[in-house]
């Protein structure tokens, strides 16, 4: 009878402690990433005005006794009826698409290369896909402007070997943005499809020899969909980040380069519109909501029916 | 041996491989195959004859799985040529051979449904779409899957996956069908039945079949011919009962079930007989078939556990005899197995098929005990 009230003592205490241990990180998700969403969803239901905060609160008290509450939705019908908004949107779409299917494009070669290579030499390939995030971020932006600019290693090298006469323009244009986005999100493309290409088995693809089927063919047949569910999360891992992108077109797109990132950071820092700003921000994050949906489902999907590895 | 160890035997009575005017249907010459300096296969001649099921037997890293690979054309070899009814295959690519694999793992894809699975190999040679149909039906009812054509891999368990897997590497109908391991993940009783089933299918469907095995037991159930492998060599090729009665080597006798070996000195050697002084039993060994070696020559006697009798008198006949106390018994039910020290100190073996129910134990434990066997119960072994 001890026995059993000890055990359900240390029951208790241990159901305790894995509350407590799992509260932690969720106490740090609320305070941090769900409040300030929803002070963003706040801000975004008031009007702009000139002060400090320059915007209105949601919730009055009226004579101290009626509580008045005050929602617009004017920024929303702003970022609709204003076109500046709309193309920002679709720019960045658009180059965060185009961005992730050059990612995937020299992504797939790369990390199908590096699993078929010895396990040794696999780790230093996959060593120098993940060296660049030894260094941070922004020089590495600004050593893309080194070498891209008018008189930046490139065009100098080019102008010395007299292939051009005047230096290319390879700065401040969509150009650089791809050259930017690409080269920054890659590693993340890389390691997915490395991933989930390292799962397929071997044998498998000796099976589909063994049945008839050249390289190539086994390769559209068996490797290639097997590696769905690593194109997929690499392409999700380059999209959302690329979409909402602020550091790299500013550095390396130039002053005409309006991507939502930078639009959002404009109506914060120089129209200081919050609202509109956090309007802005919360039809992203939707937006974005749409392929993390996508994402989970397909997740979810390949954890019931991806369990081919066990016999 | 237990009752699961009674051989199967074949219908291919003819014994092509005994016609020197048959000619073999898949031939291996002067085969190797070398991994950098180390040699996995050393010159292998083997001949494997129409409707054959031929097993390559042998402990793991023997070379047997090399040899397999190089058939299927996943492995080239070093040297030597391999020919499939007479035809140079030596360097054909895997996917333009007529051979198909069943892999110890399956292989089946995680992707693909069971029709799918089973469908794959006649899609890449463009069978018509119908045709397929029907031959997937057709080879679904013949390993009792009909019902499950529409599951995907991980929702079978493993004997169900087993045979989509026998099933997609016959529906080609290929000239040979490789069989790696197909039965070792199966469990001891699944596998028992699956052995029968699996020649069962092999003899309806009629084709030729090379198997790759560490189980002595599943080869001689199923197979119609064996070839011993060890050390990326074949030492013995021939029929189960060759394999297990006449074993060529010390390493056979003892790969293949279990065998007494007495160590001793020819002493006589006539055509129709050997005589043979062992100390090891203190005595002489009489074995009714002649040795091709000189008198003198040190030699190795094999007679197997179930050979061999057990007295509680001394009995008559001098030779092939010995004294022992009884210092173990094993009881499996049908039979039991008796381990016997000699005076010399050497454990014998010796199996006793239980014909009565055991209520009242004729021999236990220290019990002294004679030994004998029958002159055509031993071989004589020279190496």
């Amino acid at each position: 009878m001890q026995k059993i009230q000890e055990s359900k003592n240390s029951g208790f205490v241990h159901n305790v402690a894995s509350r407590l241990v799992i509260f932690v990180p969720y106490l740090w998700v609320i305070l941090f990433f769900l409040v300030p969403l929803l002070i963003i969803l706040k801000i975004s239901f008031a009007e702009p005005i000139i002060q400090r905060p320059p915007f209105t609160d949601l919730i009055d008290f009226v004579d101290g006794k009626f509580i008045h509450i005050k929602l617009t939705l004017e920024s929303y019908l702003n970022i609709i009826n204003d076109n500046i908004y709309i193309q920002s949107f679709l720019k960045s779409l658009k180059i965060a698409s185009v961005s992730t299917i050059l990612c995937l494009l020299i992504g797939y070669p790369l990390a199908y290369g590096i699993t078929r290579l010895h396990e040794k030499k696999r780790f230093y390939f996959l060593l120098l896909v993940i060296l660049p995030f030894w260094t941070s971020f922004l020089i590495r932006a600004y050593a893309w402007i080194g070498l891209l600019k008018d008189d930046g290693i490139i065009n100098s090298f080019l102008l010395y070997t007299g292939l051009i006469n005047q230096p290319l323009a390879l700065l401040n244009n969509e150009f650089a943005v791809y050259i930017g986005i690409v080269y920054s999100y890659l590693p993340f493309m890389v390691l997915s499809l490395y991933g989930s290409l390292m799962k397929v088995d071997e044998s498998l693809l000796e099976a589909s020899a063994d049945l008839g089927c050249k390289p190539y063919k086994s390769f559209l047949t068996v490797t290639l969909p097997l590696s769905i569910p690593g194109i997929i999360a690499g392409s999700m891992l380059v999209f959302i980040p690329a979409v909402g992108e602020f550091v790299i077109p500013d550095l390396l797109g130039g002053p005409g380069m309006n991507m939502i990132g930078k639009t959002l950071w404009t109506e914060f820092f120089l129209t200081r519109d919050w609202p509109t700003a956090s309007a802005l921000a919360i039809v992203l994050l939707v937006i974005l909501m749409v392929p993390i949906a996508i994402l989970q489902y397909i997740q979810r999907k390949t954890a019931i029916g991806g369990s081919y590895n066990e016999k | 041996m237990s009752k699961s160890k009674i051989p199967f035997y074949k219908k291919v009575q003819e014994q092509p491989w005994l016609n020197p005017r048959e000619k073999p249907y898949i031939h291996l010459e002067n085969i190797s195959k070398y991994f950098g300096d180390v040699a996995a296969v050393k010159n292998v001649n083997l001949s494997i004859y129409k409707s054959e099921f031929f097993s390559l037997l042998g402990p793991s890293g023997c070379g047997k799985t090399t040899l397999l690979r190089m058939l299927a054309g996943f492995e080239r070899p070093t040297t030597g040529r391999i020919y499939i009814e007479g035809i140079d295959m030596t360097d054909v690519p895997p996917y333009d051979r007529p051979v198909n694999m069943m892999f110890q793992s399956y292989a089946l894809f995680p992707h693909m449904n069971v029709e799918e699975n089973i469908g794959f190999g006649l899609r890449q040679d463009g069978v018509p779409k119908n045709e397929i149909k029907n031959r997937v039906d057709q080879i679904l009812e013949l390993v009792k899957m009909s019902e499950l054509g529409k599951r995907k891999p991980h929702q079978l368990s493993g004997g169900q996956r087993q045979r989509v897997a026998l099933a997609r590497s016959l529906v080609k109908r290929p000239k040979l069908l490789l069989l790696d391991e197909p039965l070792a993940a199966l469990d001891r009783k699944l596998r028992e039945h699956t052995q029968f089933e699996l020649v069962n299918i092999q003899e309806k469907v009629d084709i030729t079949s090379l198997m790759v095995t560490h189980d002595q037991e599943e080869a001689m159930t199923m197979s119609t011919r064996i070839a011993v492998m060890s050390e990326g060599q074949i030492v013995q090729t021939g029929t189960p009962t060759e394999i297990y009665e006449f074993p060529h080597t010390k390493f056979i006798a003892d790969f293949i079930g279990t065998a007494n070996m007495f160590e001793g000195v020819l002493v006589e050697e006539e055509p129709d007989h050997a005589l043979i002084h062992s100390e090891e039993i203190d005595g002489d060994l009489y074995i009714n078939h002649g040795v091709s070696v000189p008198i003198g020559s040190h030699v190795w006697v094999a007679v197997r556990p179930e050979k061999i009798t057990i007295h509680k008198n001394e009995p008559k006949e001098k030779r092939n005899c010995a004294k022992g106390i009884v210092v173990e018994i094993a009881y499996l039910g049908d039979v039991s197995i008796y381990h016997l020290r000699l005076e010399t100190g050497k454990i014998i073996m010796a199996t006793v098929t239980n014909f009565n129910r055991i209520t009242d134990q004729e021999m236990t434990w220290d019990d002294e005990v004679y030994l004998s066997w029958k002159p055509s119960s031993g071989v004589v072994l020279v190496t």
